[in-house]
């Protein structure tokens, strides 16, 4: 049997190298046809007129941005935890461990089907469902996020280590119990943790799907962009990379909360 | 320790392998209650899989495995690959071995916590007493090996399947676990079948031994008490 190292460089290559090959190869090849609008423009100065608008901020409307951003807030709260809710039995649905394949094989197109709409247009539908509100905002995001966790989730349930619910079996726990006890442990961290992902991808999610009405800051963004109020629409963006950062921050917190090996083993 | 002299188990003309490879073959055996039977033999020789073979995971080539009486709680195993979720405290992964003995209904929020007492006895036992609290995540190898064999003692069946419960624990702490599974089966009735490498552990605590030879042969010898 011929050793890794006898062989020729390229046959050395594992799935992995390939798979990077293949990728800068698609990347040299997408970066040809990228191409400007052939319009001789001075980029660099197109710059920084833009951004000499916002500066410096009107701070004036700062009390009107912190109440639109709680709003944006609400929404993305609200509709991470109907998606949640939602996405759970559609994961089971869509998971190859749990469903058998023609409930698995449907859900998933359902997933795709979902997943492939951008936020943008489902808030554009919520918002000729419900109007221009807050509400809109919520159904938008809901069922954006709802496609997104379910495939999150079916994805931890699959990758999830059926050994120890095995091992129980073996001492006739039943299947829920077994569940329960050997799946559910691991799945509980990472299913929040996706929740959390989503969440905070809904908070700036939720600043834009206001451009169409669906209520939060996105409105505002919408109405300075309009009028041309550079400087009040830098505050808007300035509150967002605050709120952000923030959840970001306290994200990092909770994560390591529920982390429990970051504790130092003892010895033994 | 119990005067019943009835095997618990019996193994009649059972072979083991996979594929084209053979591991065990023709083997014949029976537990009886009250004693320890040490399993021995090099690596691969088929020692995991006559215990995934007795606990029902899988089945044999040809043979078969005989338990008298009710087979549902009979067996308590503990496996090479502990399969106790990092996120359980070990208090929860010891009581899991009696989640039989719940009623069916209650699986989700239930866990069997008035038998917390003998749970926590068991890990004292073990030298895993200040893991009752702690996530399994912050223990090593050697410590999940024993509470791997606690959540087994809890199971109380009359059949205890250990595979390898010892091999990553140093020289004092497999005599304290060994020693623990003597007195359980001296005390109690129950049979152990234990896969162990060390001979000295063996001859220590052990009845009887079931050595393979690595060959697809084997040979069960009574131990000297």
């Amino acid at each position: 049997m011929t050793s890794s190292r006898e062989r020729p460089g390229w046959r050395r290559l594992d799935g992995v190298d390939w798979s990077m090959v293949i990728f800068v190869a698609l990347v040299c090849m997408a970066a040809t046809g990228i191409r400007g609008s052939g319009r001789n423009l001075d980029y660099w100065a197109n710059f920084t007129v833009f951004v000499g608008r916002f500066l410096p901020p009107d701070w004036s409307v700062l009390p009107d941005v912190g109440w639109a951003m709680l709003e944006t807030a609400r929404i993305a709260l609200v509709a991470t935890a109907v998606a949640a809710v939602a996405s759970l039995p559609l994961a089971l649905a869509a998971s190859r461990t749990v469903s058998p394949w023609w409930i698995a094989i449907p859900a998933r197109l359902l997933l795709n089907a979902v997943r492939s709409v951008p936020a943008l247009v489902w808030a554009v539908l919520a918002v000729a469902i419900t109007g221009p509100n807050a509400l809109a905002g919520c159904l938008a995001l809901s069922g954006y996020s709802a496609g997104y966790l379910a495939k999150f989730f079916s994805e931890s349930i699959d990758a999830t280590d059926q050994w120890p619910a095995r091992s129980l079996r073996a001492m006739d726990a039943n299947a829920i119990q077994a569940f329960r006890w050997g799946t559910w442990p691991q799945l509980r961290t990472q299913l929040a943790s996706h929740g959390l992902w989503m969440l905070e991808y809904n908070l700036r999610s939720a600043a834009i799907v206001g451009y169409v009405g669906a209520g939060g800051v996105g409105l505002l963004l919408q109405t300075y962009q309009e009028y041309g109020d550079w400087d009040r629409f830098g505050v808007v963006l300035i509150a967002i990379l605050v709120l952000v950062t923030i959840i970001d921050w306290a994200g990092q917190r909770v994560r390591q909360l529920w982390n429990p090996s970051q504790h130092i083993p003892a010895g033994g | 320790m119990t005067t019943d002299t009835r095997p618990v188990l019996a193994c009649r003309g059972i072979s083991l392998g996979y594929g084209g490879r053979r591991l065990i073959d023709d083997l014949s055996l029976e537990l009886q209650p009250g004693e320890v039977l040490a399993v021995t033999g090099p690596s691969g020789c088929g020692k995991s899989s006559l215990v995934r073979v007795l606990a029902g995971l899988d089945r044999p080539r040809s043979g078969s495995v005989e338990i008298p009486g009710r087979r549902r709680g009979a067996i308590a195993v503990a496996f090479q690959d502990t399969g106790i979720p990092g996120t359980i405290t070990g208090l929860q992964a010891i009581l899991a071995g009696r989640l039989h003995a719940l009623p069916w209904w209650n699986a989700w929020l239930g866990m069997p916590s008035h038998e917390a007492g003998h749970a926590c006895r068991l890990a004292e036992d073990l030298g895993v007493g200040h893991l009752l609290d702690r996530p399994v995540a912050t223990a090593s190898g050697g410590e999940r090996q024993r509470l791997s064999v606690a959540r087994a003692l809890h199971h109380r069946g009359n059949i205890v399947l250990l595979d390898e419960p010892v091999s990553q624990l140093d020289e004092e702490s497999s005599r304290r676990v060994m020693g623990r599974l003597r007195a359980e089966a001296a005390t109690t009735g129950r049979a152990v079948l234990a896969v162990v490498h060390q001979q000295v552990l063996v001859d220590e605590c052990a009845d009887r031994e079931l050595a393979f030879a690595g060959d697809t042969t084997w040979r069960l010898r009574r131990l000297p008490r």
